[in-house]
């Protein structure tokens, strides 16, 4: 177990350097090189200190051993768009985006992990079909469109949720914040929540098939049970597995569903300094999202080895 | 039966596996439903200069925001650009990238899985080290940063989403070719004195046409979801040229006066989508040999 910690550790922090560096190289090869604040009355003798200053004129791999030096400090870099430190930038947005994504992910779970168990026991009838279908459309819905529905319908006509923002200004209590969280979680989270009712239930259709199964059955455990704490507790294995496929894609649409609902965290920092060029933000997201999802990758692989009493990690 | 029976060639009756799938396939109300809607769509989308009823970018100062009228069917934009034209040329673009893109990222996907699954070794775990690194990061923010810092020209729009969804191709084909290559055709064809990569190409990579087609399909669908986001988010397809996603962000702003504008080009990309992602699955459950 420890060895086999220890293996991913060492992976996790090679990716990642992959990741850092290969965006880097991505910025640094773009044209004219990474812009910095562009000032009309800047004579090209400005622009060269200016580049000096950043360490832009040095070669690539300098300024990225730099950086990585800088970064093991603790020190992001300064943003080029509004002049702060990029790590306060991150240190604004993040708890946004994992407040956004976390609760999308659990209601996700806890919606479609029993629908899933429920449609699968229910193979073939009416709730199986109208799950199932439901699902199909769902995956397909497009988070940006169906968040902007999400909006016109509760808020410009129904008026009883608020269109976006984190809260109301001035305002910021529990209750408020939850308010505003509701359209974007419902946003993010469908797509997830189809996904899963469709593998949960698949993979419970191929547990229930089993004999062990029919054992427990035979020996008079009650049908509750059986799916539960037989069928289910195996179904459960290629569900976790999902979810971490799924981590990916969660960021990826939160960052939309963000911009959508003007949900102050990372995604709309990317965006803007997408916008701006600004590369030491964009360097700092690109560090901090990977390290979000190799963290959580690795709670998955955990969760497997824990919930799996096959694996065994040697 | 007496021996000769056993001896004589396979009824002409029976189907062959590609016929058995076309047929499976056409059994399936979804999949015909979806092929005649997408099909509809590509004839529009081909034909849209002589279907549009105005150009898509003549503005009109004097009509801007109206509702559907005699003159303009589904009204105007902000704008006073007719909104049915623009859904038509829109169209025309989401599905060209889209199709595009998924050319792009099957030519990646089929040679990096190829060579995998036929060569195994060390080419193999790299390639296989690529997939699952590309899989485990959210590619969202390195397409962002592409298409900000290279400009998003149809060009550079369709390699970057090419270059971010061929993973799954490659995964399949790997694990197809890392089968056929155990077959005796393959001894054969090395017997004979057949290169390497032309028995990949020519004799091994055909036989996954059908994983590599369902895949395509399935693929169309997430190339057009990624372009519409990056449309929308103003980093894929630039106006003036319309897009169903940039004309979702156009709408956007004008949400409380006129909500309706906001419904067409996302409702066209829905439909799109889930008509490419029914096709995927009702291709999938085809040619499955095991059904």
């Amino acid at each position: 177990m420890i060895h086999y910690a220890i293996r991913r550790l060492l992976e996790s922090l090679a990716l990642l350097m992959l990741i850092t560096l290969a965006t880097f190289v991505l910025i640094s090869s773009a044209p004219g090189g990474p812009s910095i604040l562009i000032d009309p009355n800047m004579t090209p003798e400005d622009t060269e200190r200016l580049r000096a200053i950043y360490g832009l004129d040095r070669p690539v791999w300098e300024q990225y051993l730099r950086w990585l030096g800088q970064v093991l400090q603790g020190n992001l870099g300064v943003s080029l768009g509004v002049g702060r430190p990029v790590g306060e930038l991150i240190a604004d947005a993040l708890p946004a985006t994992l407040l956004l994504s976390g609760a999308s992910l659990l209601v996700a779970v806890a919606v479609a992990i029993p629908l899933g168990i429920v449609a699968a026991v229910r193979r073939n009838s009416w709730i199986d079909r109208v799950l199932t279908t439901v699902s199909f459309f769902g995956l397909s819905l497009p988070v940006f469109w169906y968040g902007l529905m999400l909006i016109i319908l509760f808020a410009v006509l129904l008026r009883w949720l608020p269109a976006g923002g984190m809260f109301t200004p001035g305002q910021g209590s529990v209750i408020d914040v939850a308010l505003h969280l509701i359209l974007p979680v419902i946003a993010l989270s469908t797509s997830l929540m189809a996904e899963l009712v469709r593998y949960t239930r698949s993979a419970m259709i191929g547990v229930l098939r089993q004999d062990y199964v029919r054992t427990a059955r035979a020996k008079g455990v009650a049908e509750r049970a059986v799916i539960i704490r037989h069928a289910f507790r195996t179904a459960l294995i290629p569900v976790v597995t999902l979810l971490g496929l799924l981590v990916p894609r969660l960021i990826g649409g939160a960052a939309v569903t963000e911009t959508v609902f003007t949900w102050p965290g990372m995604g709309r920092l990317a965006v803007s300094a997408a916008y701006n060029q600004d590369y030491p933000t964009i360097m700092g997201i690109t560090l901090v999202v990977s390290v979000t999802v190799i963290i959580s990758n690795l709670i998955v692989d955990l969760l497997y080895a824990k919930l799996d009493p096959r694996v065994r990690y040697g | 039966m007496s021996a000769t029976d056993e001896l004589l060639p396979a009824a002409p009756r029976s189907r062959s596996p590609f016929a058995r799938s076309w047929r499976s396939f056409w059994r399936k109300p979804g999949a015909v439903v979806s092929v005649t809607i997408l099909g509809l769509m590509i004839v529009v989308a081909i034909l849209a200069p002589w279907i549009a009823p105005y150009d898509p970018a003549r503005m009109d100062m004097f009509n801007m925001l109206s509702g559907p009228s005699a003159e303009h069917w589904l009204g105007t934009d902000e704008n006073g650009r007719d909104v049915l034209s623009r859904l038509i040329y829109g169209g025309r673009v989401s599905l060209a990238v889209g199709l595009a893109s998924v050319t792009g990222a099957i030519a990646i996907g089929a040679t990096l899985g190829g060579l995998a699954g036929y060569f195994g070794g060390w080419i193999d775990s790299i390639v296989s080290r690529l997939i699952d690194g590309m899989l485990s990061i959210p590619l969202f923010f390195f397409l962002l940063t592409t298409l900000a810092l290279f400009g998003s020209s149809l060009p550079i729009l369709i390699l970057t989403i090419a270059a971010t969804t061929w993973m799954p191709v490659a995964r399949i084909v790997r694990g197809e070719i890392t089968a056929i290559r155990e077959n005796q055709y393959v001894e054969a064809a090395k017997a004979l004195g057949v290169g390497r990569l032309t028995i990949l190409f020519r004799h091994i990579l055909p036989q996954s046409t059908p994983s590599i087609i369902v895949a395509a399909t399935l693929g169309i669908a997430e190339a057009i979801i990624v372009e519409s986001a990056l449309s929308y988010l103003g980093f894929g397809v630039r106006p003036p040229m319309p897009s169903w996603g940039n004309m979702l962000a156009d709408a956007r702003g004008y949400i409380f006066q006129t909500p309706i504008l906001t419904v067409y080009p996302g409702a066209l990309i829905f439909i799109c989508v889930l008509a490419f992602n029914s096709i995927g699955d009702a291709l999938r459950d085809a040619t499955d040999p095991r059904k």
